[in-house]
């Protein structure tokens, strides 16, 4: 099973469902159930993460993996999973649902089954030791910026 | 930590705008914002205080061209400058790939310019990062303004492993592309994982 399939699942039965993406700690989307990538949610996730992190920290208290900003109807939940060997965030928006309770419980069943899946399919292995380019000219550089500078 | 998706050809880095408070890094950002086409950005996302001064960090998304086959994607941050954030500024140089530090050119920001720079060495090393092997430039920024400290001074201060350091007047655009350019490059270069 992939993850594309076992979210397709999870998403049937959860119509309320609006966003969900697997975000690393620092922002990076490496999945987004819509297909949309989004970065400015990406980035904010991680931030809402590692700023309860932090506060917990400072309250020394235990790390809770897990949490969610709702009111009755809508809200956010967060789940930590682990997938391609690293520690991720699973971001989970939703709106006009009526039993909110039920949907934290499947998403967590759903993060379970996502947990130490490779969700990005990588076909060549790096060379962790070696550098990704040995050398980069400015004109290479002024071309990176082309279409950035208007 | 950058990332690199082998699958999609596609580079991930972070880099931080880091210096004292009103030293110019928003506004570093900012004109990175004007000035990039709407098809290579997203929206910048700011965390203020009413006044307008940055409370957790400022992020702009920047999707530029391809390098070698890889399409290249820099998230930009700044940290807040205000002295008693330095609980935000730590939380994002978390996964930094890179550091702009943005000075004050003018002689009397040179305390809040040293107080700075010494946070960020003792920030870089809680995180685990040494000042010395990550890329870094120096942007000596307000040269527009009078009562400037010398490039020289300020190299000497600040820069004694002689690395890459612009002069700017970040509010007119002055040194603002240079600098990005440059931490871009040395970002790219410092990347590990090279193919198989």
């Amino acid at each position: 099973m992939n993850i594309e399939s076992i979210y397709k699942g999870f998403k049937q039965a959860n119509k309320s469902v609006s966003i969900f993406s697997i975000v690393t700690e620092t922002g990076i989307e490496l999945f987004n159930g819509e297909n949309k990538k989004n970065h400015n949610i990406s980035v904010l996730v991680s931030a809402i993460v590692s700023a309860t992190n932090s506060l917990q920290d400072n309250l020394g208290h235990n790390r809770i993996n897990r949490f969610s900003i709702s009111n009755s109807s809508q809200g956010y939940l967060i789940e930590n999973v682990e997938v391609n060997q690293r520690k991720c965030i699973a971001f989970l928006a939703y709106q006009n649902e009526i039993n909110p309770a039920k949907l934290t419980w499947e998403f967590r069943k759903f993060t379970d089954s996502i947990n130490g899946l490779d969700v990005l399919a990588i076909k060549q292995i790096s060379k962790k030791d070696k550098y990704l380019f040995d050398h980069i000219s400015d004109d290479e550089i002024d071309r990176l910026f082309f279409s950035v500078e208007v | 930590m950058s990332f690199v998706n082998y699958q999609t050809k596609e580079i991930n880095c972070k880099i931080v705008y880091y210096g004292p408070g009103l030293g110019g890094k928003t506004t570093n950002i900012q004109y990175i914002y004007q000035k990039t086409s709407p098809d290579a950005k997203n929206k910048m996302i700011t965390l203020n205080t009413d006044n307008e001064r940055t409370l957790f960090f400022d992020f702009l998304p920047l999707n530029l061209g391809e390098i070698r086959g890889f399409k290249t994607r820099f998230h930009l941050y700044t940290v807040p400058g205000q002295v008693f954030y330095e609980a935000s500024r730590k939380l994002i140089l978390r996964g930094v790939d890179g550091i702009v530090f943005v000075a004050d050119s003018q002689v009397e920001r040179l305390e809040d310019n040293v107080k700075s720079f010494e946070g960020l060495k003792i920030n870089l090393e809680e995180q685990g990062y040494e000042l010395d092997k990550l890329p870094i430039v120096y942007q000596w920024n307000k040269r527009d303004l009078p009562n400037l400290l010398s490039e020289e001074d300020l190299n000497n201060r600040f820069n004694q492993n002689d690395r890459p350091s612009f002069a700017a007047s970040a509010i007119q655009g002055e040194g603002v592309f240079e600098t990005l350019k440059m931490i871009s490059k040395l970002v790219l270069l410092n990347i590990k994982g090279g193919l198989d």
